[in-house]
């Protein structure tokens, strides 16, 4: 988990839009986002369901869906991927930039044995003759801490359990000895014990081979476990970024404070007035100001607000950050979370 | 508070049986997914059933239901065993249970408004009057939050956390006495958890409902439950009121739940205490404790007097070798980090023995030999759930 | 939070007296009602049309077959629940519409079907008003008349006072006029009259088919998912032999022995057909049963007629209609076989009996194959084409949100 921000940083992501075509009309699910990964941390893109986390993963290697559009600039070590022709994308997938994905289902053939097609993705990236490739694939397979790996090999992904199905895709993401790993929502719908086995895991991948890990959830626990850096999305927007102390300890943004508020831990439960907009309908100026408690008159024109600086190393999309403007109003004193085992001091 | 139950289990068993093809009656598994519970729930309590894939706890909740029949055990309702209920019964069991699911997307029929699922059940049980189905219908939505004009649109128009609580007018529009809740906040957003679970406790308490909360979200059954039972593989392995059992669990697997769960705060450490391997296969439960496998504080026979990290090292073993994840390629007492000499001499004897066995990749025998010398009475013996301190009773062998 | 106190100022709902209500009953909806009823009365007609008074003209005029009424029928169930309710949810048509426009073969096929079922019902009445082919002569029409487009050999002086061209000839050619557009057939009848009347047969062929697979396969497929078991068993092992019998044999041998009529044809598609439909139905409705609505209602206390009835028949009916779109083609295709061997109706011109018949003179009035050809490849090919498009748009699309 140890971040080397003197370096440059190894993805870039700058104004980074992707609309779609509906019905309804055109739907940007994402738009202006800008982020940084440097070598060897770990970042984390929160939001609730709906705020563009997932078409921002896809839309960095260019895997976002049919019919969409995509704006801004995705530098990866040097190189603009938004730019780069699918022959170029298919070499960097893999081979430098891995994905895991929600369920194993989607990164598992069902036809296929594991082993064939773990050797499969070896053989894409390294020349390895046939017989090495196998050895690899056992390597790999014990590097995920599966029991018995030659004999999984032979297994079918439907005979798999879920956590074992995440193991192996986390095998084929290392196949190709990538330097940056994105990871969205990869233990959303595993068991808790089967979870933390599996950030666990992660923790030490990235410790042994200086991974970035780019890591999307809505869970604020992973957050705190894991992150660096912390990412906010709300409305397809960034609204705010900050080391992970800094965003559990003073969250700049009111948006971050809500959801901070609203944890089941968090004392009295406090949920957030109102509901997450749907793309076809974000609200004018700050999509966050139906909802905020502190909403003037700037918050409800114009473009979302640009990110501003809001504290050591932070920034929040906020008016209230603005150069004429008190932060006070919105930067609270207090922590909004103990921090003590799960629910403590919550009333019964 | 009233002093009959007013939900009873007794020994409650479910196995469902895997078969060979159609025509033969081979029985070649036996699934336990409920293997003996017992749990009772007052009016206007939340009971919490709490644990991981494969404990048991949606079958327990089908069963408590009247969805499945057990397979032996009892559920009581008020004074009568569901087995006990004629045509009529029945159907006033059916309008005294409400339940809600763990999926907003499917939990309502897509084809029909969300008036008309909220006003089925009305409709199954003979209101057929329009307009009093309307009004009541009306109501009810006004009373989880929802506008009556919702009624009039179709569920995918309706966000997660809308669709919920439609879900939920439609557990309580006959208005009944049980409330069985599985998982209904895990696919909702952290901020819609939230006023899900207020809403809940208000009506909870306006309707005088029993709640029966099936969750694996330790953080949201602390906030919504007064008593918690913890399963596992089929069993309750720890039961009792819920602070106390969340702030110091009793037993090693409610521990381990407690400490999995990431914590959103980033100066303590990370989630600690991760438990090794799978949930086992439920059709077959290990002997002795159903935990015993993962368990990190199996109990070292009287006998023996191996320092804590040996016999830890001996659990690690024997587990690996009835899991089948031994590495008959690898040095055993370097893999497990045996100690070179053992103090007890019966030990060391059993360990000679055992990589003698395994190096003619005889593992069955590597296994009985080494439960001959380490019995553990975690392996021998499943414990009874008894009760200690504060109310609550656990089965394990640490608390005999 | 859960020692939260009843607030008292909001008590519970008021009590409903139950046990005086008369429960289980599995209520139609009213546009059920309506529609059987209707259909009752249809049938209700056709059958004392047919089977009371056979030899005699009903009250409401005309000489109408089982076939005819069969086909208002159709028409009928087609117009109720296929186009009733578009006319109704005009949001339901934007969508739809909004779908197809970026598949533009989907987009001509469906503009082409919609013809046909115009073709289908009122093409020959149309032809006629616009008398379209009309000849002022005793001899009829002209024999062997190409195309507008098309030319053939013609030797003037050769033949008989029927043996004429209408249009101007040339080195030998006999132009075609727009007299008759798309010529005439080598024994005098106007190539139009006989594309006119292929579309009605197969329309006829196809809508009343459909109506006749739907219900069955519905409920075949739907009672077999939910009840399992034996019933399951029995019902999909009847699928597995139904699936065997080779429809156009069958056909055959019946026109054979019960006389041609394309009644026969529609009745074995329709009644021994439905296989295939029956398990995409019980595939898909397998799927819905693990829904969480499927439960709700069975917790509640509906019983398994209310669940399949409310719950799995209006949730599958996406995938019947694509079924049934797709083996469309396939019928149409059947028909013309049947026809073309010469076991087709007589009385009916379907469009392969044209194409048998212009076989004789091949190739000098090709016409009279190739246009019916060309009729029949269209139709086919739109059917498929709208159900391959109907199937992407019924797949549910994972479109990413989050």
């Amino acid at each position: 988990m140890t971040a080397s921000r003197q370096s440059d940083p190894m993805l870039s992501v700058s104004d980074l839009s992707v609309g779609f075509d509906s019905y309804e009309g055109t739907i940007r699910a994402v738009d202006g986002v800008t982020f940084d990964v440097h070598p060897g941390e770990t970042v984390c893109i929160v939001g609730e369901s709906g705020a563009g986390k997932t078409v921002t993963c896809e839309a960095l290697a260019g895997l976002g869906p049919d019919g969409s559009q995509t704006a801004g600039s995705v530098r990866f070590d040097g190189i603009e991927l938004q730019s780069a022709g699918s022959r170029r994308l298919q070499e960097l997938r893999g081979d430098r930039i891995a994905y895991v994905f929600q369920h194993s289902q989607n990164s598992l053939d069902p036809v296929y044995t594991v082993g064939e097609q773990l050797m499969e993705v070896i053989g894409y990236h390294q020349e390895f003759p046939e017989e090495r490739r196998r050895e690899r694939a056992i390597d790999l397979l014990d590097r995920v801490d599966i029991a018995n790996p030659a004999e999984r090999l032979s297994d079918y992904p439907h005979e798999l359990s879920g956590g074992m199905g995440q193991r192996v895709a986390v095998a084929m993401a290392l196949a190709g000895d990538p330097d940056l790993l994105v990871a969205d929502e990869p233990t959303a719908d595993l068991d808790v014990t089967i979870q933390a086995q599996l950030l666990e895991l992660f923790a030490e991948l990235q410790a042994e081979r200086d991974l970035a890990i780019l890591y999307v959830t809505h869970d604020l626990g992973i957050v705190a476990g894991i992150a660096d850096r912390v990412v906010v999305m709300y409305a397809g927007t960034v609204v705010e970024r900050a080391p992970v102390a800094q965003l559990f300890k003073s969250p700049a943004h009111p948006y971050t404070q809500a959801l901070l508020r609203s944890l089941p831990g968090a004392g009295e439960l406090k949920p957030i007035e109102g509901r997450h907009p749907e793309p076809s309908v974000y609200p004018d100026g700050c999509r966050f100001h139906p909802r905020c408690p502190h909403a003037v008159g700037d918050c409800r024109t114009g473009e979302s607000p640009e990110l501003l600086p809001a504290g050591v190393e932070s920034e929040a999309a906020c008016v209230f950050y603005g150069p004429d403007r008190e932060s006070s109003v919105v930067r609270q004193a207090d922590p909004p979370v103990d921090g003590s085992t799960p629910g403590e001091g919550a009333h019964r | 508070m009233s002093e009959v139950p007013l939900l009873s289990v007794r020994n409650l068993e479910k196995h469902y049986t895997r078969t060979t093809g159609v025509v033969s009656t081979d029985v070649v598994g036996r699934v336990r997914a409920v293997d003996g519970i017992d749990f009772d729930m007052r009016r206007g309590e939340t009971l919490a059933l709490v644990g991981e894939t494969g404990c048991g706890k949606s079958t327990t909740a089908r069963t408590v239901l009247g969805l499945e029949e057990p397979t032996a055990g009892t559920v009581t309702f008020d004074g009568t065993p569901l087995q006990e209920f004629d045509t009529t019964d029945r159907s006033q069991f059916r309008r005294r249970v409400g339940m809600v699911f763990q999926d907003p997307n499917s939990s309502l029929d897509p084809r029909m408004t969300v008036g008309e699922s909220v006003g089925e059940p009305l409709l199954v049980h003979g209101l057929t009057d329009r307009e009093r189905r309307r009004e009541r219908v009306e109501s009810v939505l006004g009373r989880v939050g929802l506008s009556p004009q919702i009624r009039s649109r179709y569920p995918a128009e309706l966000s997660g956390g809308q669709k919920q609580r439609a879900a939920l007018a439609r557990a309580l529009i006959l208005q009944p006495d049980l409330l069985v809740a599985d998982e209904p906040v895990n696919a909702l957003d952290a901020s819609v958890q939230a006023s899900f679970l207020d809403l809940l406790a208000d009506l909870t308490a306006d309707f005088g409902l029993a709640v029966l909360f099936i969750s694996h979200d330790l953080a949201v059954v602390r906030a919504v439950a007064h008593r918690t039972a913890v399963m596992y593989l089929g069993r309750i392995v720890e039961r009792g009121p819920t602070a106390a059992l969340l702030d110091d669990p009793a037993h090693p697997y409610t521990r381990a739940l407690v400490d999995s769960i990431p914590r959103p705060d980033p100066s303590r450490p990370p989630a600690g205490g991760t438990l090794e391997g799978d949930v086992p296969d439920p059709a077959d439960p290990p002997a002795g404790c159903r935990f015993h496998t993962r368990c990190p504080a199996v109990i070292q026979p009287p006998e023996s007097s191996l320092s804590a990290e040996a016999w830890r090292s001996i659990v690690s073993l024997r587990r690996d070798l009835v899991t089948g994840r031994i590495d008959l390629e690898s040095d055993v007492r370097e893999e497990y980090s045996l100690p070179g000499q053992f103090d007890d001499q019966a030990a060391e004897s059993a360990i000679d023995d055992v990589v003698a066995a395994l190096e003619e990749d005889d593992v069955e025998t590597a296994r009985q030999r080494l439960d001959r010398a380490f019995d553990s009475v975690c392996i021998e013996q499943e414990p009874e759930l008894a009760p200690i301190e504060d109310g609550r009773r656990v089965a394990c062998h640490l608390h005999d | 939070m859960a020692d939260r106190t009843g607030s008292g100022s909001e008590p519970a709902l008021e009590p409903i007296d139950f046990e005086s209500l008369d429960s289980r009953r599995l209520p139609l909806r009213r546009q059920t009602s309506v529609f059987l009823t209707i259909l009752g009365v249809l049938g209700a007609a056709g059958i004392y049309d047919i089977f009371v008074i056979p030899h005699t003209v009903p009250p409401w005029g005309g000489a109408r077959t089982a076939m005819d009424y069969l086909f208002y029928a159709s028409l009928f169930v087609f117009g109720f629940y296929v186009v009733a309710p578009l006319v109704r949810r005009p949001g339901l048509v934007r969508r739809y519409w909004w779908q197809l426009r970026s598949r533009l073969l989907a987009l001509g096929a469906s503009a082409y079907l919609v013809f046909f079922v115009f073709a289908g019902t009122g093409g020959p009445w149309v032809v006629d008003r616009l008398k379209i082919g009309y000849i002022d002569s005793p001899y009829g029409a002209p024999m062997a008349q190409p195309p507008v487009f098309a030319r053939m050999w013609y030797n003037q002086g050769a033949g008989t006072p029927a043996n004429i061209c209408l249009g101007r000839v040339e080195a030998g050619f006999c132009h075609g006029t727009w007299h008759f557009p798309l010529g005439t057939t080598a024994w005098g009848a106007d190539l139009i009259d006989l594309v006119a009347d292929g579309f009605v047969v197969a329309l006829q062929l196809s809508l009343v088919t459909a109506a006749l697979i739907v219900p069955i396969a519905t409920v075949v497929g739907t009672v077999a998912a939910y009840y399992g078991g034996w019933v399951d068993e029995i019902l999909m092992r009847y699928v597995d032999v139904q699936l065997v019998i080779p429809a156009v044999f069958l056909i055959i041998v019946i026109q054979s022995l019960f006389g041609r009529s394309l009644l026969h044809i529609v009745l074995v598609f329709g009644l021994l057909n439905w296989g295939s439909t029956a398990r995409v139905v019980r595939a898909d409705a397998l799927q819905r049963i693990e829904e969480g609505y499927v439960t709700a209602a069975e917790s509640v206390g509906a019983s398994s007629p209310w669940v399949i009835y409310r719950h799995l028949v209006p949730n599958v009916s996406d995938t019947l209609v694509t079924a049934v779109t797709l083996q469309m083609p396939t019928l149409i295709l059947a028909e013309a076989t049947i026809s073309f061997l010469g076991y087709g109706s007589p009385l009916t011109k379907s469009w392969g009996t044209t194409i048998d018949g212009g076989l004789s003179g091949f190739p000098e009035t090709w016409w009279t194959a190739v246009v019916p050809a060309v009729a029949l490849f269209l139709t086919a090919v739109a059917f498929h084409v709208l159900g391959d498009a109907l199937r992407d748009i019924v797949d549910p699309q994972m479109e990413g949100t989050g």
